[in-house]
């Protein structure tokens, strides 16, 4: 997947000045592109407000029973309806944007911060560990990661912390493959030899040549595992595994909605998955502009 | 043909390793967490000695690492053990309701690929045009919607709004499935007893969850399709039968299609899981009697033997599915030698 | 010369092709006329990128997108002396039947050219029975066999997958899928650039033999002058999209009239060639997007003069030979 020309080490200035670089090009010769790299952050930025600064988008607050009547479709004074509880439906979106994006965030933090590191060694050294390592993340990695997720989420029990545990699970493997592979690539570059051959020390070589250069693709890769793990808590909420009640989240609004979806109360559906969508989208448009342009291959015309 | 076999042999020797480790993961998260299935099974409020004598009826008294080993060498001879809960081999619930995952999983993949593949072709032969970006806003849309709202959405407009279709369960209720239940597979089932009213219903109530399951992951195949064929419209291969006056279409779909299709059935491989894991949220909507569902039930039990008995079914499923696609593949590619 | 006599079998008229890019339009493909007669084997000579391939793709219509023929038209007449049809007006069945069938074509690079999930029997039942759908499986096999023979290739390799091949070997087998219905042209583009110096041999040597056997018309398209030397009776020699000169092989080595002809013939190693010294060109390729009112080769030409660098000299006869250089036009 990666067709990136590995450039020698480069000092963290110059290599900021690089990247601007790239970008301030990018937007010149990769139009569309740009405009997805811009739309997904323009969403992204958009949730980001709404946890930040709530009051802007709803003045109800999200778990106060009895706000409106219960299962009011959308009007002026409930832009998105009530729910069954005679919550305002809006202020459910607005609030519940903190849990989903937070536990997303968080979980492929955790995930990276794992994945990365045992994969950077386990490219590195080669050894038995490399090998034992390999088996088990790509045993994990073949298995449906949701079922994973859905076993942890189960017998740590609800809680914020807990979900993002359970989700972080699922994508350890995807940084860990990733990393392993570019490092074993980027080990028999010249450069790499060169400084091996004047006697560069094992974490020298590791910390200044190829971390830098595995860095690049983990950005993009972490976009876009951000959007699978905005999925992957929602429906862990969803079928009833992620938090305990009282957190506003949007996967636990639609399993409540599904309740009432055949008497028509389309209002609790349609929002909070309009929401986890988007959101995702956001992420997703992000990571794919960044790819092409962090990573450009030959545009066709 | 013995040369297949071998191959076919060798492969499945590498999901042992594969399993194991998935098993051991399981076995120890189920144990080292919170929660057993005594108290689950006799609530928060039973005495102490109550408890302790079930557990060690159970063998849940015995250190983890032997409680490990008696279940793999149970394992090892093919027994997936007693439920702790029902009074029920693990193997019986499993072996229920497998057939009803297997029958939603394969519909949603074939509709996955009726739809992912073509407009793929499409999009790739008609490259930076309306049909082109349209398509790939399809496929990129599709592919951030969540399964289950999907799912919830399918419902709502063809279920609810319109009433054109049932939205829970595998047949209706004029329908009684005991009548023709052999295999667990209804499809199969009610063809080969003849039953073409009870076929239809089958049908009938398979529509939605497959089309919600294919949907869904027809954008991966979208755009891979399309990457794919792009590449391989640009081969000197296609020039070349068509400046023997091959006609487009046997270009596009002899030549073009056949050569794209080996990255798209390696994909089908690794997507497989990702169609696993839509199908349990979409047995969840659904109301699909299937191993999802089964799965969630006796997670809240805490019933260990079967939660076991699941994943290692589950990796089972996902190791004979990589084992066909790649045989798939040395079938149609002829420089892959087994 | 008798040459001339013969009937020409290919027309191009002022074909001109543009392909629209990001930037702008890179014309890669100027004003070109040029005839292909009965039975010979034309040479078209030049840098990468000079429009060369274009053309040769051009004449099977089968221009890669964005490009499009601006301008011009392109006869085909064919070997029983039909009469003339534009290539660039017909539709597609009449392409479909005339690619292939009257017109064969190989490319550069026989280790991508082949299919490889289709065997080398399969290829050439599907070349057959594209344009003759009757022909029974067993009579395809029987033709393919003949062919194979006919280059050199044991009947066994037909059941072989491209892979099993050696690159000289799946040369040949694009060779024979290209003759198996009697075209009576061969286009061969860039024929050798990827086979090794003594399969090029061969390969020379093989195509000479064919083209008597299947009463060939050859248009060879190549930059390496010395395989053009062996073979081809007439010359074009291309620059920036355009013909430089066009004259019969011997008048090309003998005494090229074209300062980029001669600078082509520098830079060819030739122990033939009564030659001095080996002269790297100076410059680089054109560029074909801007337009510039001057000889394309004006930059790079040792002998410009200022007319050179305003207008673009016209292709123009000179006893038997054409040249597009201001050089002769004064004189004359």
């Amino acid at each position: 997947m990666d067709e990136t020309k590995h450039g020698a080490w480069m000092s963290p200035s110059a290599g900021l000045a690089s990247l601007l670089g790239k970008f301030s090009d990018a937007a010149r010769k990769y139009r569309v592109e740009w405009w997805i790299l811009v739309a997904g952050a323009a969403i992204i930025l958009a949730v980001a407000l709404m946890t930040l600064v709530p009051s802007l988008f709803t003045s109800y607050d999200p778990v106060a029973q009895g706000v409106g009547p219960q299962m009011a479709a959308p009007s002026a004074q409930h832009i998105m309806g009530t729910d069954n509880l005679g919550r305002d439906v809006n202020a459910r979106m607005v609030y519940g944007a903190r849990t989903i994006l937070g536990v997303a965030i968080a979980a492929s933090l955790l995930s990276a911060l794992i994945g990365i590191p045992l994969g950077l060694i386990s490219g590195f050294a080669g050894n038995w560990l490399d090998k034992v390592l390999s088996l088990v993340m790509d045993s994990v990695y073949s298995f449906p990661g949701l079922i994973l997720a859905i076993a942890f989420a189960a017998m740590l029990g609800p809680g914020v912390i807990n979900i993002t545990v359970a989700v972080s699970v699922v994508y350890i493997p995807t940084y860990f493959r990733l990393v392993r592979g570019q490092t074993l690539q980027i080990k028999e570059e010249l450069y790499v030899e060169a400084a091996r051959a004047i006697g560069a020390r094992k974490s020298v070589i590791l910390a200044k040549y190829i971390f830098p250069n595995v860095i690049a693709t983990v950005v993009v890769v972490f976009s876009l595992n951000v959007a699978d793990a905005i999925m992957t808590e929602a429906a862990l909420s969803y079928i009833g595994l992620g938090l305990p009640a009282g957190i506003p989240d949007w996967g636990m609004d639609l399993s409540m909605g599904k309740k009432f979806l055949p008497s028509g109360v389309w209002w609790m559906i349609t929002y909070p998955g309009l929401m986890i969508m988007t959101l995702a989208l956001g992420f997703t448009m992000l990571g794919e502009g960044l790819s092409e342009i962090l990573n450009p291959r030959l545009q066709e015309y | 043909m013995r040369r297949i076999l071998r191959y076919v042999g060798g492969r499945l020797l590498l999901t042992v390793p594969m399993v194991f480790v998935l098993l051991t993961m399981v076995f120890v998260v189920l144990r080292v967490m919170p929660g057993d299935p005594v108290s689950a099974m006799l609530g928060g409020h039973a005495p102490q000695a109550v408890i302790d004598k079930k557990k060690a009826e159970l063998g849940l008294d015995k250190p983890i690492l032997a409680q490990y080993v008696d279940y793999l060498g149970q394992l090892a001879r093919g027994d997936l053990g007693d439920s702790m809960i029902l009074k029920e081999k693990v193997s019986k619930p499993i072996s229920d309701k497998l057939p009803a995952t297997i029958e939603l999983t394969l519909c949603g993949l074939v509709v996955c690929l009726g739809l992912g593949v073509p407009l793929g072709v499409r999009a790739a032969r008609k490259r930076r045009t309306g049909h082109d970006f349209g398509i790939r806003l399809y496929a990129n849309v599709v592919y951030c919607i969540p399964v289950f709202w999907m799912g919830l959405m399918l419902q709502m407009i063809f279920g609810v709004f319109l009433d054109a279709f049932p939205i829970a369960g595998r047949v209706g209720s004029r329908v009684v499935s005991g009548e023709f239940d052999r295999t667990g597979f209804y499809i199969i089932d009610t063809l080969f007893s003849g039953n073409f009213e009870a076929l239809g219903d089958v049908l009938y109530h398979l529509v939605l969850p497959a089309f919600t399951l294919g949907i869904t992951l027809s954008g991966v195949f979208v755009r891979l399709t399309r990457a794919n064929m792009l590449d391989v419209l640009k081969s000197d291969y296609v020039l070349a039968s068509r400046a023997r006056g091959v006609p487009e279409r046997a270009v596009v779909y002899g030549h073009a299609l056949k050569n794209a299709l080996i990255p798209i059935i390696t994909m089908l491989g690794l997507q497989f899981s990702a169609l696993l894991a839509g199908a349990i949220l979409t047995e969840t909507t659904f109301s699909w009697p299937g191993m999802g569902r089964l799965l969630l039930e006796r997670i809240y039990l805490r019933d260990y033997p079967t939660i076991q008995g699941i994943i290692v079914v589950y990796a089972l499923f996902v190791s004979f599915v990589s084992l066909i696609v790649d045989v798939v593949y040395a079938i149609i590619d002829p420089r892959v030698r087994l | 010369m008798a040459e001339t006599e013969r009937e020409a079998i290919l027309e191009i008229r002022d074909l001109s092709i543009a392909y629209p890019i990001s930037i702008g339009t890179v014309r890669a493909v100027e004003g070109v006329t040029l005839s292909v007669r009965k039975g010979e084997v034309l040479g078209i000579v030049g840098e990468s990128g000079c429009g060369k391939s274009t053309l040769g793709l051009a004449v099977l219509k089968l221009l890669k997108a964005p490009g499009r023929v601006t301008s011009g038209s392109i006869l085909y007449r064919g070997r029983d002396g039909a009469e003339a049809a534009d290539i660039l007006a017909m539709d597609d069945k009449s392409l479909l039947d005339l690619r292939g069938r009257k017109i064969a074509m190989i490319f550069q690079n026989p280790l991508t050219s082949l299919d490889p999930l289709v065997s080398v029997e399969d290829h050439f039942i599907e070349a057959i029975k594209v344009h003759e759908p009757s022909v029974p499986r067993k009579e395809c096999l029987a033709r393919a066999e003949a062919i194979l023979a006919d280059l050199g290739i044991e009947a066994r390799r037909l059941s072989e997958y491209p892979y099993q091949l050696s690159g000289g070997m799946r040369q040949r087998i694009m060779i024979g899928l290209a003759l198996i219905l009697h075209p009576d042209l061969l286009l061969a583009d860039e024929p050798t650039t990827a086979l090794d110096v003594i399969v090029e041999a061969g390969f020379t040597e093989l195509l000479m033999k064919l083209k008597r056997q299947y009463d060939l018309t050859v248009v060879l398209v190549s930059h390496n002058l010395g395989l053009v030397a062996e073979m081809a009776d007439r010359i074009a020699v291309m620059y920036g999209g355009r013909i430089a000169e066009l004259a019969s092989a011997n008048d090309i080595f003998e005494a090229p009239m074209h300062p980029y002809t001669r600078g082509l013939m520098d830079c060819v190693p030739n122990i033939l060639l009564d030659q001095k010294e080996l002269v790297a060109m100076p410059g680089s390729p054109p560029d074909l997007v801007n337009e510039t009112p001057s000889c394309p080769f004006a930059p790079r030409c040792p002998k410009a003069m200022d007319i050179c660098r305003s207008s673009v000299p016209a292709l123009k006869d000179y006893g038997g030979r054409q040249a597009a250089c201001w050089l002769y036009e004064r004189k004359a």
